[in-house]
């Protein structure tokens, strides 16, 4: 096996352990909480206590921790993280119907804060302390301050309901979802896959608020990340060289000087995914976007203990995929990391 | 640059022309409901229960109009005189939507396996114990007997109550709570649920009663209340129903471009309620002080912005199907209130001091100015200190059940849409699962003897003099006080050229009869 194949497996198993705390965890703080999933389920009902008891018995809440614990770390080790008290489908049916909207809704707000943020980032670094500079400092600052639902409910008010460009939630308009029929579940791939040019533009118009909305304060961070960055990168000696041969101030700026200030970015990059996993929770809400996120919120509400359980597993399996990538990734970068 | 422009100019133009020119036009629906579970023996919610009644019916219904009780897959029936034996006449040929016949046969197949599975996570309990066995006398007559006579029997074999719905035996799994995997009488198939997302129907060409207006109807699944408004006032749906917040109905209620309506009454009720057995609430003194102390209207005008109407009774004010309903609280008199707590011991040097429970979001977004505002108009008389406490509705529920609060707020939505259904659940049918403990009360065999002749009498004229014996009982006892009625869920907004959208005390949007232009 070669360094690389090492590496992942080495990390690969240092996720095993991680997970079994985090999911003992999850599993312990949601059985001392009080209120069970019988009585968010079935409370505030003309149903008798002997008659909840009974159901407690049929879902087995009753029992004692301990076999509950044995039992579903079983499960989970055969692949089976339980049906879902709520809607009574496996938890990984569930997840896996809504992840692809999540990863398409976390891979648009990326591409959105990635290029926002490099793009004013750069032009920032490159007109330093004039009053673009400024101004786009500015903006960055601005980005951390807005919160993530107000910014959303903003771009609702303004570019569906006021000007109606573009539409107000939700992955697709009632009209042409009537036709629609799924493959993947990512539905940009799908639509793409169909051809059907309404489909596709459907699909990409409803993508706009909801990227722009979640990849806004992930902008504003790369932006200033992309700037100190750049600025300091600017300022070395080969860079210096290079505008001495006379190349172009561009060429200097995107050949010379940005694979060396990305190695930096990238690391927010990776560590910013589990912020955008969090921000997944509030723009999913406010776009009425089907995701994981969404699922987990409801699930809390409803005292889903299996959901619950699967979807914190399942995000946490996510981001540590993610920010595996991410490791691989400095080697592409940065010839000085080898595994 | 201008030519880059100009080439997204022209690709935006493409795009929204190829949006706009659609092959189909479904009738959209915006609702914040989900589904939990497409399954007759396992859901228990108002929305899993519309999109139920939407693509199959019942042996009985209510007409929309009238509320009368009348005949749907049924086409009449019998009682025996002991009032034990119903035998059903099934309208000739009735069909599902997957070809197989609705016939006596089907009907015993499709209750029995509701009763037999009866989940965790549904209503079966409504018709379960009442029904004995069920009898197929021939193709077209099925005899239902039951356990002991109930004069609200019909009402239970009525479409609100998914459990009576009927559905095929030819589609639908026999031991498993299938959710979404059934077949029904129409008016509508249903097409596709996607969780969070949509519900598709298409109009069943077979069905018996009258054709749906729109062949194809979508039901978008918004996350929350800002969404829906918006969604309407942007045109991305026809209509929504469930759930606007009291901003957003008054809001919409003043933009030209949408109709907005409410069609009052409510079945649903918001009131206080005591657990009877808990210091200083078990006194009844107290009890009445608070119903003279509380002041409903402040309620409706500062937190609903007027979107719902003050009650002073638990039973809804309409008749048919509810019989019986009497106003029997008072209204707000604070000396009356001073004067009771006097009585009870109570006075501004001496104040009485007790909780107010309530549930954060279980009840929308409103709940924390609600309690705010009681605690207020308690307050007020100078006599009684309120602390507000909260706790999130999992543990609300276990806590109430448990005995654990002194007076706390719920909310009712009908199980079947009959006076008893509004008072029998927390003095006698569920007392300790409600929390008022009632059945420790010393009145509670006097109210257990009066709701067990009231509902196995079928005289309705003797039946509501019952329930108005109850109703002025309570008023006594106060193990209830009632406040509002849920007017602002009785709300529908729609576009203009949108027609049809009206609804009636089940609460339930008949999709079946709008229609746009």
């Amino acid at each position: 096996m070669g360094g690389i194949g090492r590496y992942i497996v080495q990390r690969f198993m240092l996720t095993i352990p991680m997970l079994l705390i985090l999911l003992t965890l999850v599993f312990l703080i949601l059985r001392v909480m009080p209120g069970d999933p019988v009585s968010a389920m079935l409370g505030g009902r003309n149903i008798s206590a002997e008659l909840m008891d009974e159901y407690r018995r049929k879902m087995g809440v009753d029992r004692p921790i301990t076999t509950q614990y044995i039992e579903y770390i079983s499960g989970i080790l055969h692949g089976d993280f339980g049906r879902s008290f709520r809607t009574n489908r496996p938890v990984v049916t569930e997840l896996f119907m809504r992840f692809p909207a999540t990863l398409e809704l976390a891979l648009f707000g990326l591409l959105f804060a990635a290029i926002f943020g490099f793009g004013t980032g750069i032009l920032s670094a490159t007109r330093v302390d004039q009053p673009v500079d400024h101004i786009v400092r500015i903006f960055h600052i601005g980005s951390f301050a807005i919160p993530l639902f107000w910014l959303g409910l903003m771009l609702q008010v303004i570019f569906a309901v006021k000007l109606g460009w573009l539409p107000v939630a939700s992955r697709l308009g009632g009209r042409i979802a009537f036709t629609f029929q799924s493959i993947t579940g990512f539905y940009l791939l799908d639509s793409l896959l169909g051809g059907n040019t309404r489909v596709i533009a459907d699909v990409a118009r409803h993508l706009v608020l909801p990227s722009i909305t979640l990849g806004f304060a992930q902008a504003g961070l790369l932006g200033r990340m992309s700037r100190a960055s750049m600025l300091e990168v600017l300022d070395q000696d080969y860079v210096t060289t290079a505008r001495a041969k006379g190349l172009k101030e561009w060429t200097v700026v995107m050949s010379h000087a940005l694979r060396n200030a990305l190695i930096p970015i990238v690391t927010v990059f990776g560590l910013q995914f589990a912020i955008l996993m969090g921000g997944a929770v509030l723009t999913e809400t406010v776009f009425s976007w089907p995701g994981v996120a969404s699922f987990l919120v409801r699930s809390i509400e409803a005292r889903d203990w299996p959901a619950i359980q699967g979807s914190v597993v399942f995000i946490a399996i996510f981001i540590s995929a993610i920010n595996l990538i991410i490791d691989i990734t400095y080697s592409f970068i940065d010839p000085r990391v080898r595994y | 640059m201008k030519r880059v422009l100009g080439i997204l100019l022209v690709i935006g133009l493409m795009a929204s022309a190829a949006v706009a020119a659609t092959a189909q036009e479904p009738l959209i629906m915006g609702t914040t409901d989900r589904v939990t579970q497409l399954a007759f023996a396992n859901s228990y919610d108002h929305y899993s229960w519309h999109v139920l009644r939407a693509t199959t019916d019942a042996l009985m219904k209510l007409d929309p109009v009238t509320l009368e009780l009348k005949g749907a897959i049924a086409e009449s029936w019998d009682i025996s005189a002991d009032g034990m034996e119903y035998t059903f006449y099934i309208r000739p040929g009735i069909t599902f939507w997957d070809g197989a016949p609705c016939d006596a046969a089907a009907v015993k197949w499709s209750l029995d396996r509701t009763i037999r599975l009866d989940g965790p996570e549904s209503g079966v309990g409504l018709i379960k114990g009442v029904i004995d066995h069920i009898d197929v006398i021939d193709p077209l007559t099925v005899k239902i007997t039951l356990t002991m006579p109930d004069a609200i029997f019909l009402l239970r074999m009525e479409e609100s109550l998914a459990p009576a719905l009927i559905y095929s035996p030819k589609s639908t799994p026999e031991n498993d709570f299938a959710n979404g995997v059934y077949a029904g009488t129409g008016p509508y198939k249903l097409i596709e649920h996607v969780p969070d997302q949509w519900v598709k129907y298409e109009a069943y060409d077979g069905y018996y009663g009258e054709a749906p207006k729109s062949k194809f109807v979508i039901e978008k699944l918004y996350s929350d209340a800002a969404a829906l408004r918006a969604a309407i006032e942007a045109g991305d749906v026809d209509f929504v129903f469930r759930t606007l917040s009291p901003q957003d109905i008054t809001d919409l209620a003043n933009n030209p471009d949408v109709v907005l309506k409410f069609f009052p009454p409510s079945p649903g009720v918001r009131y206080l309620l005591f657990n009877v057995t808990q210091p200083p609430v078990d006194n009844p003194l107290v009890r009445q002080a608070i119903t003279y102390a509380v002041d409903r209207g402040a309620i409706i005008d500062q937190v609903f912005e007027g979107t719902v109407d003050p009650i002073y009774t638990m039973v809804p004010m309409v008749d048919p199907p509810f019989f019986g309903a009497i106003d029997v609280f008072p209204e707000r008199d604070q000396a009356q209130a001073v004067e009771l707590l006097a009585k009870a011991g109570y006075d501004a040097d001496n104040p009485l001091s007790l909780n107010l429970w309530y549930s954060p979001k279980h009840y929308g977004t409103t709940e924390a100015d609600v309690a705010t505002v009681i605690a207020g108009s308690l307050e007020e008389t100078g006599v009684v200190n309120i602390s507000i406490q909260m706790l999130e509705w999992g543990a609300y529920t276990e806590r109430m059940s448990a005995g654990g609060f002194d007076m706390f707020l719920l909310g009712w939505h009908p199980d079947y849409l009959e006076s008893s259904n509004f008072l029998a659940p927390w003095t006698t049918e569920s007392p300790e699962g409600l929390g008022t403990f009632f059945n420790e009360h010393p009145n509670y065999e006097a109210y257990k003897h009066i709701m067990e002749v009231a509902t196995t009498t079928a005289d309705a004229e003797k039946r509501s003099k019952l329930y108005k014996a109850i109703q002025m009982l309570s008023v006594q006892d106060v193990p209830w006080i009632p406040l509002w009625a849920m007017t602002d869920e009785m709300v529908m907004a729609w576009l203009p050229n949108v027609h049809g959208c009206a609804l009636n005390i089940t609460m339930d949007v008949h999709i079946e009869r709008i229609w746009k232009d």
